[in-house]
């Protein structure tokens, strides 16, 4: 029967990688609603000592300059790795200008930065390491410092079967470490399990959200769902359709946003739409941190969307009233409708996430 | 045992590596479906060029899916017919233009799909196919998924950006009326399938029909160039059952 199967297998398509028995792959843990179909990168597959080696690098001081911040300074697990702050503060106290992302079900999100730039996670994982304006350390000066190190050569070696450390393997180990951070949770989850009942405003401000009104057949909606997509609330997977102009500024304000990678005028202004878990921890808000709570954005997309050529068709399409051509859009929300979409917001908060041993800070 | 074994490679060698048999067809066959799409003629493309409208508006798209599903092959002579059970597939002009279906190998000269979710699947999350609810296909919580999606900025005379947002699903959530079978004579377009292991089946659909035939929508004279229901969504519907598609 073993020949049998040699004969099946040579058939077969690709080979996979033999696992080694000392680092096994992981498959990684998620909501069964949450797609099962993207698979891990061919060439950074989920392994446990991969896992283990970035979280030790997403918390490595050696890895900016002057050995003050790691990844996890700006990105802390309390706050759903955010760090509450407007602009974060590099080494030397460097401003940066934009507000630091949440990290949650990286899985399951395709171009990284506000701006998209980075193309793999493996990719995003090593820019803040030597932006200057963030943790300001060459990235041949990384790979120096750890190969020096006594003990991360080794753990190179069990993760990666080399010793010989690469800003390639610093990038695939933190990528893999924030591969994990899946968050699923919330009040919400345990809602689509079937597990709890939303209050009756918690349950207004779902469907609100999920919602694009329509005046003319008196839908109502809060619109929000039309780039915060499904269960994940995060923006579409496929090429750049995740990134939106919200309405911010005017066209004499916009910033480049996306079209500082596309090159096009028409993507200016667009920035990706995160993810809205833990979106209650996670104040400030919008790429420039420019509001505090989540009333104050609410209020944005209700009264204060401004026109510009980039707006997005699905808010200058989207209002609870009659739509006249040439006038300011505005949803038309009332307080109570605006109260209920904020009270949903709080139900994607995941207490568990932001608590789980195994996304701390293992030199703590 | 051991002969038996032996008996076994070569049996499964010789099934599963050669498909190329022309006088003894596998068990079933592999039907291939690709669909391209144009609009007033051109190939679509998003977000990059201004097409033409039908009622004359400058149009550029940003978003074009919808589901095909329900597919049933038929015999018309001897009147069997083979449904592909929990066959559900996202068509979409950013992602996956095609897909192929495993058939009980037998000969079949009509071909029947459906544009959207029947109602049994409509509203539950389960995730056959393409039926992933974080697809952006679901429409809210309460009326399913959303069959057919078209999105793009219109301007008409002016410079004035206007969005076209065309969310066509089911209007309430106990009808099936936006849900259309679209039917096609493969013997007709030379496509019957029985003779051959696989089959490749090419579809073109051209967006214009959506806003011609049998209703004519003229864009720029809409109140609302929101399309999510109403009577505008029924009559968009009862368009792309006539002439949407075309098998080349």
């Amino acid at each position: 029967m073993v020949l049998v199967c040699a004969s099946l297998g040579a058939c077969g398509n690709d080979s996979e990688e033999i696992p080694q028995p000392q680092n096994p792959t992981l498959t990684l843990q998620h909501p069964d609603y949450f797609p099962n179909d993207i698979p891990m990168p061919a060439d950074n597959p989920l392994t446990e000592k991969g896992t283990e080696l970035g979280r030790m690098l997403f918390y490595e001081k050696q890895l900016s300059s002057d050995g003050t911040l790691s990844c996890g300074s700006c990105h802390q697990q309390s706050k759903a790795f955010t760090d509450g702050l407007r602009f974060s503060k590099g080494v030397n106290g460097t401003l940066g200008d934009k507000n630091a992302m949440s990290l949650a079900n990286l899985h399951w999100t395709s171009r990284f930065f506000w701006d998209g730039r980075a193309a793999t996670l493996e990719e995003q994982a090593l820019e803040p390491i030597s932006d200057a304006r963030e943790m300001n350390l060459a990235i041949e000066e990384a790979v120096d410092r750890l190969q020096a190190d006594e003990d991360y050569p080794e753990r190179f070696e069990l993760a990666f079967g080399t010793d010989q450390i690469t800003p390639d393997l610093i990038g695939k180990a933190i990528a893999q470490f924030m591969r994990t951070l899946v968050s699923g949770d919330s009040k919400f989850d345990l809602w689509i399990k079937g597990e709890t009942e939303l209050t009756p405003t918690e349950q207004l401000g779902m469907e609100l959200f999920f919602t694009h009104p329509d005046a003319s057949l008196q839908i109502r909606g809060g619109n929000c769902g039309d780039c915060h997509l499904g269960f994940l609330t995060s923006g579409d997977r496929n090429d750049f359709l995740g990134f939106h102009n919200n309405g911010l500024d005017t066209d004499e304000n916009l910033e480049n946003g996306l079209s500082s990678i596309t090159g096009k005028d028409t993507d200016k202004g667009k920035f990706k739409a995160p993810t809205l878990r833990n979106i209650a921890l996670t104040a400030p808000y919008m790429h420039d941190g420019r509001f505090q709570t989540l009333e104050e954005v609410l209020d944005h997309y209700n009264d204060h969307v401004q026109t510009n050529s980039n707006l997005d068709i699905l808010i200058l399409e989207a209002s609870n009233e009659a739509i006249v051509p040439g006038q300011p859009v505005k949803l038309h929300l009332s307080e109570e409708e605006k109260t209920a979409i904020v009270a949903f917001l709080h139900t994607l908060t995941d207490e568990k996430f932001i608590t789980d041993q195994r996304f701390s800070d293992p030199f703590n | 045992m051991k002969n038996i074994a032996i008996l076994l490679i070569a049996i499964l060698g010789f099934t599963a590596c050669n498909n190329n048999d022309k006088d003894e067809l596998p068990a079933s066959m592999e039907v291939n479906f690709s669909f391209a799409h144009s609009l007033n003629g051109q190939a679509l493309e998003l977000e990059n060029e201004a097409y033409t409208l039908p009622s004359g508006e400058s149009f550029t798209p940003r978003k074009f899916k919808y589901y095909i599903s329900n597919i049933t092959f038929a015999n018309s002579t001897n009147n069997s017919s083979y449904k592909v059970e929990d066959g559900y597939f996202l068509i979409d002009q950013a992602g996956k233009t095609s897909f192929s279906v495993e058939v009980p190998t037998a000969a079949y000269d009509q071909l029947t799909f459906y544009v959207g979710i029947d109602k049994s699947r409509n509203h539950s999350t389960d995730q056959v196919g393409d039926l992933d609810p974080n697809n952006d296909m679901v429409w809210n919580w309460n009326t399913g998924y959303k069959f057919l999606v078209l999105e793009g900025e219109w301007e008409y005379q002016s410079s004035e950006r206007q969005g076209l947002i065309v969310h066509i699903g089911n209007n309430d959530p106990e009808s099936e009326q936006n849900f259309k079978a679209i039917s096609f004579d493969l013997e007709d377009a030379g496509k019957s399938l029985g003779s051959s292991a696989t089959a490749n089946l090419s579809f073109e659909a051209e967006l214009s029909e959506l806003f011609i035939n049998p209703n004519t929508l003229n864009i720029h004279e809409l109140e609302s160039t929101s399309i999510m229901g109403g009577d505008l969504a029924i009559q968009i519907a009862n368009n792309y059952q006539e002439g949407l598609f075309s098998l080349k």
